[in-house]
């Protein structure tokens, strides 16, 4: 009988373990009672948002990377001019800008009375200082190599005057970069901008907290403050937004939305603005020879990848361009290869391959419409004989050996545009640039990049932008896919949602509609 | 000797792993339909006739995927348990005849190696053998089985090594190796036989694990811990996936527990 009762306590104290095993794993996604729910917050005018992956560990925006940073530091962060939700450039620090007849000078005019987030006034000093800190290239190649465009900037009151070497339709893209105060030097940890939302605090791994800055020059964020937390796994996302833990969170599948219930969430539909492809490391065996991209590229049917993967959501493409780039995206190029399993057998066989060959997908395990995309594509790679493995890693180390270190042979994932410039996008693939990770080298389009450095003749530009963008597709630089839908989960009540033609989030203009003054 | 007992344990469990046996071996030839085949319109069907288990998120059905997913994790099982079990028993076996420095210093080496937690010491050896490859996922479990099959085998030849059997087969000139394998592994039967089952069942469940933490097996791969991770995410919009598929090693843990418990009896009757 004793034995019976010391068994059952057992089986109790090991059904006890189980639970709180159970139990601890949901700390991944914030839930439990104490977690402030949707409508606490809408009472305290702030929201919580997700977001998939920690930011940079540096948050000096002169130096972050990851799209997902720039996302979130748009809202702390402005330069002279910054862009509109259609893309347009519209004066900030600047309050006007004069561009001369003949295309050469830009005059800027600061704004009065324009704070930064430590109460300092904008001064001349600090736009020169942060210009040319990114135009400086005394250390090897500068931050941004397209400012070596400017000859000189002289300032006079508070009208600065850049004058440039030759005419640049692109310079005042470039303009939106962050002017930060001279004399500061805790970027990385503590950075201090111009813009609506004024940087709190920093948990690493954990979250980021964002308060609506007061003395902002322009029309004052609605919210009080914004918390980001990183979630880095889709379940835990979609339990953060379920338990009432988050109130936003972009990027998600449509195989995430549909399990959120429509009473308490609202579905907005934008594009992601970016590329989503399977890059090629271009000097990697076998993808050194363009037939056997171009024969990956037979192999694949971009719709019933959206289909599968996507529900059929996105915009599929055919080169390193998206739609919000108007006159610079060629859509015909999207079905310049149209899936024909035959040829691309044809090639490999002809590139040396006819049994196919292995090769492996280095993926973001945190991006699931990544993971998801590769595992398509592996079964459709595997119809022509290609075997393809799939290695899930830490977003840290993606970033740190396939995007830095090019240690990789082919990944999944989506490349943005830091600003509305084609540069933005077709940069990358001159064989020498130093963001140039699939390592693609082609002395056709390294001479029409070149002619086009030096073409200042708007429709020039263009045509040669649209024959880099031919030269990618034809030389097939990559496997291109599409640029992806970006389906956000708003929590109802929670309103001012607005696309960008960039990857960002606009966290100024949202507002909770109960709480806001009509 | 007497009849033996009907031994219900040993048949049962005995039927349900040849028949899983089978099904991992042979599984390719049942399966209905190509367990990686895509289907856009058959997306997250519930169970029917067609597809027995329903379809996952990418329409693939999702009994073909468990049949591959069990050979997956039959293989991995049982090469993780081969690799602890004839390591950890010569280890044991060496150490626990021979005993003296090398007993102390093997044995205080094999403490060190279980106070390590296992999820732990296999993602160490996980990503120095490098992720994403089956190989590795065998070694490290097996790596982590070790200790555990080491220290009972110790026992298990220590006890007897003063013997008579074993002191009158040392008088007539048999070496240690000998002894070993001849005198005394078949003695360590009773002890060895039981530890290979629970330990297949640890390691299905360890491989069900290190897949559901995405270091295991990867996808397009199919393995029936990968999968419960996947189903993981679809728990609302697909039930039945994750019912199927955990259903799936319960049973085959239940199974390969019966046989062991059955081994058991029959070997103390």
């Amino acid at each position: 009988m004793k034995k019976k009762i010391l068994a059952l306590l057992l089986v109790l104290c090991l059904g006890c373990s189980l639970l709180t095993a159970c139990g601890g794993k949901t700390n991944n996604g914030p839930t439990g009672k104490d977690t402030p729910t949707g409508s606490d917050r809408a009472a305290a005018n702030e929201i919580t948002v997700g977001i998939a992956q920690d930011l940079d560990e540096s948050l000096d925006p002169h130096k972050a990377v990851a799209a997902g940073t720039k996302e979130v530091m748009f809202n702390v962060f402005e330069g002279l001019v910054k862009p509109d939700k259609d893309g347009n450039l519209i004066p900030a620090i600047a309050s006007e800008v004069n561009v001369a007849e003949d295309g050469g000078s830009y005059t800027f005019t600061l704004r009065d009375g324009v704070k930064f987030h430590n109460g300092e006034a904008v001064t001349m000093q600090d736009v020169l200082y942060s210009i040319n800190r990114n135009a400086d290239d005394s250390a090897g190649e500068p931050l941004i190599p397209a400012l070596s465009v400017i000859a000189d900037m002289t300032a006079e009151d508070n009208r600065l005057t850049v004058t440039l070497e030759q005419p640049d339709s692109d310079f005042l893209a470039y303009m939106t970069l962050a002017i930060l105060p001279e004399n500061y030097d805790k970027q990385d940890t503590a950075p201090v901008g111009t813009g609506p939302f004024r940087f709190v605090s920093r948990t690493a791994q954990d979250s980021i907290v964002l308060e609506r800055f007061a003395d902002y020059w322009g029309a004052p964020a609605k919210l009080d403050r914004v918390t980001y937390k990183v979630i880095e796994n889709a379940q835990g996302l979609l339990l953060g937004l379920q338990s009432g833990a988050l109130d936003l969170v972009s990027h998600l599948g449509s195989t995430q939305t549909s399990q959120l219930s429509e009473k308490d969430f609202r579905i907005e539909e934008g594009t992601m603005n970016l590329v989503q492809a399977l890059y090629l490391n271009n000097a990697e065996k076998p993808f050194d020879d363009v037939r056997v991209r171009q024969a990956l590229c037979y192999a694949v049917d971009k719709q019933a990848v959206l289909e599968l993967a996507f529900d059929g959501y996105g915009h599929p493409l055919g080169s390193s361009m998206f739609p919000a780039f108007g006159r610079y995206f060629d859509g015909s190029l999207t079905d310049y290869y149209t899936q024909d399993t035959e040829k691309a057998k044809a090639l490999l066989a002809e590139a040396g391959y006819p049994d196919g060959f292995d090769m492996t997908v280095t993926v973001p395990s945190n991006y699931q419409p990544h993971m998801d995309t590769a595992e398509v594509l592996s079964e459709m790679l595997g119809a022509v004989g290609i075997r393809v493995t799939i290695l899930p890693v830490e977003w840290s180390s993606w970033l740190s050996d396939v995007y830095g270190g090019r240690k990789f042979q082919s990944t999944v994932i989506g490349v943005d545009a830091s600003n509305l410039t084609a540069d933005a996008l077709l940069g990358r693939f001159y064989s020498t640039a130093s963001n140039n990770f699939t390592n693609y080298s082609n002395a056709e389009f390294d001479a029409l990049y070149e002619q086009a450095q030096n073409t200042f003749d708007e429709d020039a530009y263009t045509s040669l932008v649209l024959q880099m963008e031919k030269n990618l597709t034809e030389n097939a630089a990559n496997v291109y896919i599409q640029d992806m839908a970006d389906l956000v989960a708003v929590r109802k009540g929670l309103a001012g949602l607005q696309f960008y033609p960039l990857y960002v989030l606009d966290a100024a203009s949202l507002y909770w509609a109960d709480t806001a003054v009509s | 000797m007497a009849a033996r007992k009907s031994n219900p344990f040993l048949i049962l469990g005995g039927v349900l792993i040849a028949a899983f046996l089978a099904l991992a071996v042979f599984g390719a030839l049942f399966s209905p339909q190509d367990p990686n085949a895509m289907q856009a319109g058959e997306k997250l069907l519930a169970p029917s006739l067609t597809h027995l288990f329903g379809t996952d998120r990418f329409g693939r059905d999702i009994f073909s995927r468990a049949l591959a997913g069990l050979g997956t994790t039959f293989f991995v099982a049982a090469a993780t348990v081969a690799i602890g079990a004839v390591f950890g028993t010569l280890t044991g076996a060496l150490t626990g005849y021979y005993g003296g420095v090398a007993d102390a210093a093997l044995m205080r080496l094999n403490d060190t190696l279980t106070a390590f937690p296992a999820v732990l010491l296999a993602l160490l050896a996980i990503s120095l053998l490098g992720p994403g490859k089956e190989s590795s996922l065998v070694l490290a479990l097996g790596l982590v089985f070790i200790p555990g099959y080491a220290r009972l085998m110790r026992t298990a030849f220590a006890s007897p090594s003063n013997r008579a059997f074993v002191l009158s087969a040392r008088l007539m000139g048999a070496k240690g190796a000998r002894i070993i394998f001849v005198q005394l592994l078949p003695n360590t039967l009773p002890t060895l036989l039981p530890a290979l089952t629970i330990g297949f069942n640890n390691a299905v469940l360890a491989e069900a694990g290190m897949s559901f933490l995405g270091i295991g097996v990867t996808p397009p791969d199919a393995s029936l811990g990968y999968m419960l991770s996947e189903a993981q995410g679809m728990l609302a919009a697909a039930p039945w996936y994750a019912a199927c598929v955990g259903g799936v090693i319960v049973l085959l843990v239940f199974a390969v527990g019966l046989f062991g418990e059955g081994l058991q009896r029959r070997m103390h009757t």
